[in-house]
């Protein structure tokens, strides 16, 4: 243990219901995130620490879904050492459970003076409320415990109140402090006055625990002041409502100071409304005067708006360190020069009510303009009725790269109004300026050129960061398949510098098409935190979600819209029947799908401006997966929008023939007709698409995509007068309205017959997406909405290449299908070589082969299977080739009677270098069978290879001369009759 | 024999030529009522006009009759000729008789894709579907469709220019039963009664815009209703064809010189392509086709009307293959090849020149076994070449042998067959 060792923790699942009033909630950080040598040992909940002053730092989120209104949940947190009898770090928050707040942030902090090895240390809420309805829970992923060794030897001016006191009304009273509990050189106490005789900074943290008997909204603020002149940065706030048993709070606040020679530090504290607020006894206001090196940075500020501060701006820049931070007045951020360590700390402060009601601003800090949430803190308060006094304080320790800009990020989350400021600060602490130099841990500051996404099997990948060692020695870099590392994989180590390295990817038995973390081993066997990346592909319902839809109805088990755009329009208008849903899948990341189980089902929505009413829309691409379970005997409307004169509709009939049809004025608007090439077949999932963009140049067409690809016939192209009113009829799936116009013609179409659907789109102008609403047709319609979904009919997983092959092996056929056969990467290496052995493809099959590898996937066709290249593909970046394997046949004869020769001895050799075919490559050797046959394969790689080779029979009667072979292998093989003459 | 009197011969209840705007009915004088119709230009031999449609409410309303509509029918068929100019947007019907419960029709919708459906109430009711192709517009079709019950073939059977299209609803199109006695009456294009139903569900249908009918015929439940596949493709559809290009009947010189005026062109979809009639004088009849390609969905290539045999030469990419011979006639359609053969020296493989090579045809080929196929001596490069028609694959035998002067070799066996390929092969020749 050492001055400035550190232990960060926090919560990354735990999600405990914090009791209602009565019992305490003493919580679990599961997760470390960061350590500089190992001053706890961590048994849940206890942080237990040796010997040794320590400031702790504390912040935590809680929220509930209960929505009681005229409900209030008041948390308290605190610091326990039990065992000391020490009770600190005290902090409060309220969720109102009304306008929208629902969650809260506790924290708070303390200098706590350890005074026995292995004490046990937690952090505790509980809450006072009498609040029954619901639960109030734990939010992981927000906030932390951070635990930093001080330097016992440096000075430090401990002090606490022996008594409670009161206070009441605006009039403040001075914290009367009368107890030192420890006071070093350059501290001395007269009555409630600190006087500090040295000139520098110091870290200062006060808390008092809080109550009151009145029965209003009561505010109590706090602040520090030299001499009666507020130590900017330095308020605090609580809120009291004096009813339903929220009459407890806490003043808690720690920052920077940069104080004067000769300072008379006080904390001063009031009511500003009009009951009694008491402070219990044991207050404190606890000072440490940083070391002449400590290297800090102040910002302040006396404006800002907070519900647009993000980043906030500050106004000047008091003091700053420039050996660490680089900063300017009249920006958001301070910049520290040198990998560090730092603790930061902003205060925001707001002394003027405004009209606002119930308002919940939060701070969290930036590094590089992302968002750190382990420090995170929030305040409610209530402007109406209070006396607009608040203050907001955050606290962090942070990692951070050289060069890293640090902000301050301030939300409001629940505001009726908004929070201004009048005074505000901004410091950090350089713990390396105190404590270093610190061995820093490897720090991953991105992956793969920053897409943080990778393949197995890719190559050459690089990680960036710092601290990874000049030399890697017996430095690694290790794949993980969670945060804890349960399974970890050793990677190929390229090239390795202190802020890059190259890595090969291997996968092991780590999974694909997930998150995994990267993590550096340094050379002494520091490990970075996981870093979370990407492997594989995004699901199917991540694609289309990138698409950015107007609409989308997955009809995975429930009929809501989930579209980008909007309004959301859940299925769930003029029902008739309704359908089902089932557990048959028809694309992937589904486990139900919507059964239209008759023909006068019907489901509509309420109109939308991105479909049939206000807009007229120039781009649409409309489209579904769709599964009719039979043939379709009578005319069946799959959906439709609009009616008499103008409708968009998918229909089906005539043994399912699928139409698509654009439908406007008869005669003197575009009316247009698409049909499917094919009828579907039944109990087979198919992408259906329709499109039309009345930009397009040279020609604006309306088509129909039927597994991504375009469908050749249609009537009404190309449309020349490229208008498309609104249409006011209905939305609807199924039967349709009794007048739907065809060709100018309102046809009374049934409803569709046994068919299932899902993944429903419609995607527009309006959208938000690249395509302008008019998907293009292959990278959008048929790589994501029909490739990306599409369910394989086999999936030969990943494993050795053997036992690939070997499931393979196993395949004989497959049906008419969107997607024949699915082959995931290896799982060692990149390439893969399989052998389709009399496997046949039936011909109305989509596509043949999706390969999930990004290196080359080679099918080698045998015995008569007819895998396509052209229907290969690889979203992965893979590459695929298909190549024929041909038959040599050498057919032995006497040249005399041409009977056929046995065992006559025969060796074909490629006579020429051509293509992968090289001079002296032995493509036949052996001995012919009774018929005077010799049959051996080749591998053709699209070039034709000479041969030239001999026959001989010399080894038995009867004999014959060597009889040279010339020729050519081809596409089609090589068949050859070679006639032998006797030599007896 | 005009085409009428073809159609006559096999034995229908009702024939209504539409040779003008007229309902007269040729063989039962049972005269069709004309809604809204108008003549047409003509759509088969053996008439001068057709009838048309130009109005989705127009109609030919066949006479209410037991061979058509008004009996219970084990056995039943009908046929004709359609055309229409366009993709007709809304569903159609190009025949339709019946009501809701019992009916036979031709339904076209959906890119102009064509249905033939049967429904029966009698017994178990029965809904049998058969799906025919997409009609291309200004493309005259024949139509086809027979019914029989279970009594009989236990089948429904759609046709399109002859040709039998068997993918349907349910597989097998077996109806199980006869048809109904209810059937309403029935009509070409708009629905008399209230036929708007489809696979048992109401839907909104009309007459084919600009639809042309011409030949329509119909069997009532006999014998001759059970019309063969034969009968309805070269009786029905091959007789009435109009051809796309006709090459007189004139010296065979004149004829080739005719047929050279559409060489390198591409023969479009239609029902027939090129007539050829009979060579002046009678007798066989070779010609050549230089680059003529046909459609992929042509019904007929080429059409002999004569009496003795055509040989159609494929040359130069040309692909006729399907032929028609209404009058009793043969086609023999030959690709021309050039068969190659070189020989070789054995031990250095120097090319031998001299050398004879003697090929014959064997079993299995369309030639009779033994046939000459090539007789000839090998150049200064060893090569011999020959002449040669394919048909179809011809198995060979041969040797190749060299004794009339120095070098000599022994002879030397090659053996094999002929294919669309041209051979081309080498034997290698031991010396003696």
């Amino acid at each position: 243990m050492a001055a400035g060792n550190f232990h960060q923790r926090r919560n990354a699942s735990d999600a405990s219901v914090l009791p209602n009033a009565g019992t305490n909630l003493d919580v679990s950080w599961d997760t470390l995130v960061r350590q500089d040598g190992t001053i706890v040992t961590y048994s849940d909940p206890n942080l237990q620490l040796d010997t040794g002053l320590y400031l702790i730092i504390y912040s935590d989120k809680f929220s509930t879904t209960n929505t009681t209104n005229n409900e209030r949940v008041e948390i308290q947190g605190e610091i326990h050492a039990p065992s000391l009898g020490y009770v600190g770090g005290y902090g409060q928050d309220i969720i109102r459970k009304s306008s929208g707040q629902q969650s809260c942030v506790v924290s708070g902090m303390d200098i706590v003076d350890i005074t026995a090895d292995n004490t046990d240390v937690f952090i505790r809420f509980y809450r006072t409320d009498n609040s029954t309805s619901g639960t109030v829970d734990r939010v992981s992923g927000e906030g932390s415990v951070v635990i930093v060794q001080l330097d016992d030897t440096q000075d430090y001016g401990f002090y606490s109140t022996s008594a409670s006191e009161a206070t009441s009304g605006t009039t403040e009273r001075t914290l009367q402090l009368d107890t030192n509990d420890r006071q070093d050189t350059g501290f001395s106490r007269t009555g409630a006055v600190v006087d500090v005789a040295n000139a520098g900074r110091y870290f200062v943290t006060y808390g008092l625990d809080l109550s009151t008997t009145g029965t209003g909204r009561e505010d109590v603020v706090g602040r520090l002041t030299n001499a009666g002149t507020e130590l900017v940065g330095s308020t605090s706030f609580c809120y009291l409502r004096g009813i339903d048993g929220c009459q407890d709070g806490a003043l808690s606040w720690g920052g920077i100071l940069d104080l004067p020679a000769g300072a008379d530090v006080d904390m001063r504290w009031s009511a500003p409304l009009s009951a009694t607020i008491t402070a219990a006894a044991g207050a404190y206001l606890k000072m440490w005067r940083l070391p002449a090196a400590a290297d800090v940075a102040i910002k302040e500020a006396t404006t800002g708006n907070y519900a647009a501060a993000d980043p906030f701006v500050w106004d000047t820049l008091p003091f700053i360190d420039t050996d660490s931070f680089t900063a300017t007045a009249g920006s958001s951020n301070i910049d520290v020069d040198q990998t560090d360590y730092i603790l930061a700390f902003a205060n925001f402060h707001q002394n003027a009510p405004d009209s606002g009601q119930r308002i919940y601003p939060e701070a969290r800090f930036k590094v590089n303009t992302v968002v750190n949430a382990e420090g995170v803190a929030g305040v409610y308060h209530r402007n109406s009725g209070g006396s607009g006094i608040v203050s907001l304080n955050v606290a962090a320790l942070m990692q951070v790269p050289g060069n890293a800009s640090i902000e301050v990020q301030t939300v409001e989350t629940a505001a009726s109004g908004t929070m201004t400021n009048d005074s505000a600060q901004f410091a950090i602490l350089s713990l390396e300026s105190i404590f270093g130099p610190y061995a820093f841990p490897p720090s991953i500051s991105g992956f793969n050129g920053g897409t943080n996404a990778f393949l197995w099997g890719a190559e050459n990948v690089l990680i960036a960061g710092t601290d990874f060692g000049a030399v890697q020695g017996t430095g690694r870099v290790e794949i993980w398949d969670d945060e804890s590392g349960t399974t970890k994989v050793t990677q190929t180590v390229d090239s390795w510098s202190d802020t890059s390295i190259q890595i090969d990817t291997v996968r092991g038995s780590l999974p694909d098409d997930t998150t995994v973390y990267i993590v550096v081993v340094g050379d002494g066997g520091v490990e970075s935190a996981p870093f979370p990346v990407s492997v594989g592909l995004l699901g199917y319902s991540s694609a289309v979600d990138g698409l950015l839809m107007d609409h989308l109805w997955r009809l995975n088990n429930d009929y809501l819209d989930s579209g980008d755009t909007g309004p959301q329009r859940d299925m769930t208008v003029g029902v008739v029947g309704g359908g089902a849903f089932t557990t048959n899948v028809i694309c992937e990341d589904t486990t139900h799908c919507w059964h239209i189980n008759g023909t006068t089902v019907r489901r509509e929505i309420s109109d939308s401006e991105n479909m049939n009413i206000t807009n007229t829309l120039r781009r649409r691409t409309i489209g579904c997966w769709i599964q009719l379970n039979g043939t379709q005997k009578s005319f069946g409307a799959i959906w439709k929008e609009g009616g008499g004169v103008q409708n968009l509709a998918f229909l089906t009939g005539l043994g399912n023939v699928l139409l698509a049809q654009l439908a406007d004025v008869a005669g003197s608007r575009d009316n247009v007709q698409a049909v499917s090439d094919f009828r579907l077949t039944p109990s087979r999932p198919y992408h259906i698409a329709m499109r039309y963009d009345q930009d397009d140049s040279p020609d604006a067409r309306f088509e129909l995509y039927v597994d991504g690809a375009l469908q050749t016939v249609t009537d009404g192209n190309p449309m020349t007068i490229n208008i498309f009113d609104t249409h006011s009829g209905d939305v609807t799936w199924g039967e349709p309205d009794n007048n739907l116009e065809t060709g100018a013609v309102d046809v009374d179409y049934p409803g569709q017959e046994d068919t299932y659907m899902s993944y429903f789109f419609t995607v527009s102008e309006n959208s938000s997406g690249i395509h302008d609403g008019a998907l293009d047709p292959d990278d959008d319609i048929r790589d994501i909405l029909f490739r990306r979904g599409a369910i394989p009919n086999t999936t030969i997983s990943s494993d050795t290449q053997a036992n690939m092959q070997t499931a393979l092996d196993a395949v004989s056929s497959i049906p008419d299908w969107p997607l024949g056969i699915r082959v995931e990467s290896p799982s060692s290496g990149s390439d893969l070589t399989l052998t389709a052995d009399a496997i046949t493809i039936d011909d109305r099959t989509t596509d043949h082969i999706e390969w999930r590898g990004s290196g080359t996937l080679t099918i080698i066709n045998r015995n008569g299977s007819n895998i396509d290249q052209s229907k290969c593909w690889s979203a992965t970046g893979g590459m695929i080739v298909v190549q024929e394997e041909v038959d040599l046949t050498l057919t032995v004869l006497d040249a005399t009677d041409s009977t056929p020769i046995e065992n006559a001895r025969v060796r074909v050799t490629v006579a020429a270098s051509v293509g992968p075919y090289l001079v002296g490559d032995v493509l036949i050797e052996g001995v012919t069978d009774a018929s005077g046959v010799i049959t051996a394969q080749l591998v053709y790689e699209g070039v034709d290879p000479s041969v030239t080779g001999r026959v001989r029979k010399g080894s038995a009667s009867t004999f014959y001369k060597t009889s040279d072979i010339v020729g050519t292998v081809t596409s089609e093989g090589l068949t050859q009759t070679v006639f032998m003459v006797r030599d007896e | 024999m005009a085409y009428r009197d073809d159609i006559i011969a096999l034995g229908p209840s009702h024939v209504y030529p539409f040779d003008g705007n007229n309902g007269t009915d040729i063989v039962g004088a049972e005269t069709a009522t004309l809604v809204g119709t108008a003549s047409s230009t003509v759509l088969t031999e053996d008439a001068s006009n057709s009838i048309s449609t130009n109005g989705t409410t127009d109609s030919v309303d066949f006479p209410i009759t037991d061979d058509i509509n008004n009996a219970t029918d084990d056995r039943f068929a009908l046929c004709g000729w359609f055309l229409t100019d366009r993709i007709n947007p809304p569903p159609k019907v190009i025949y339709a008789d019946g009501g809701a419960t019992s009916s036979v029709k031709f339904i076209m919708a959906f890119g102009n894709n064509l249905m033939l459906e049967c429904e029966g109430t009698t017994g178990t009711p029965f809904i049998v579907q058969v799906y025919g192709p997409a009609l291309q517009p200004n493309r005259a079709y024949h139509l086809a469709a027979v019914f029989e019950s279970d009594v009989f073939g236990n089948q429904a059977r759609l046709y399109v220019d002859g040709v039998e299209y068997t993918e349907a609803e349910p597989a097998g199109a077996a109806p199980g039963e006869a048809l109904g006695v209810t059937r309403g009456q029935a009509a070409l294009g708009s629905p008399v009664s209230a036929l708007s139903e489809v696979g048992n569900l109401s839907v909104t249908l009309g007459a084919p815009v600009n639809g042309q009918f011409q030949f329509w015929a119909f069997w009532g439940d006999n014998a001759d209703a059970q019309l063969t596949t034969t009968e309805i493709r070269e009786e029905l559809f091959e007789k009435g064809a109009l051809p796309g290009v006709t090459i007189s009947s004139d010296t065979e010189a004149n004829m080739q010189t005719a047929l050279d005026a559409i060489a390198s062109s591409a023969r479009p979809d239609e029902p027939l392509n090129i007539r050829v009639e009979a060579v002046s004088g009678g007798g066989n009849l070779t010609l050549t086709a230089d680059a003529i390609t046909h459609d992929a969905l042509a019904s007929i290539h080429v059409q002999y009307t004569g009496t003795d045999t055509l040989t159609w030469r494929n040359s130069n990419g040309s692909n006729a293959s399907i032929g028609s011979t209404p009058n009793g006639g043969s086609i023999v359609f030959v690709t021309p090849q050039t068969l190659t053969v070189t020989v070789q020296d054995l031990v250095d493989s120097s090319v031998i020149e001299g050398a004879r090579v003697y090929l014959t045809a064997g079993a299995g080929g369309p030639l009779p076994e033994g046939t000459v196929l090539m007789n000839e001596v090998t150049n200064a490069s060893g090569v011999a070449t020959v002449a040669f028609d394919y048909t179809a694959d011809q198995p060979f035998t041969g040797r190749v042998r060299k004794g009339s002067s120095s070098p000599y070799y022994k002879t030397g066996p090659v053996a094999g067959t002929l294919g669309a390929t041209a051979l081309d092969t080498t034997v290698l020749l031991i010396g003696d």
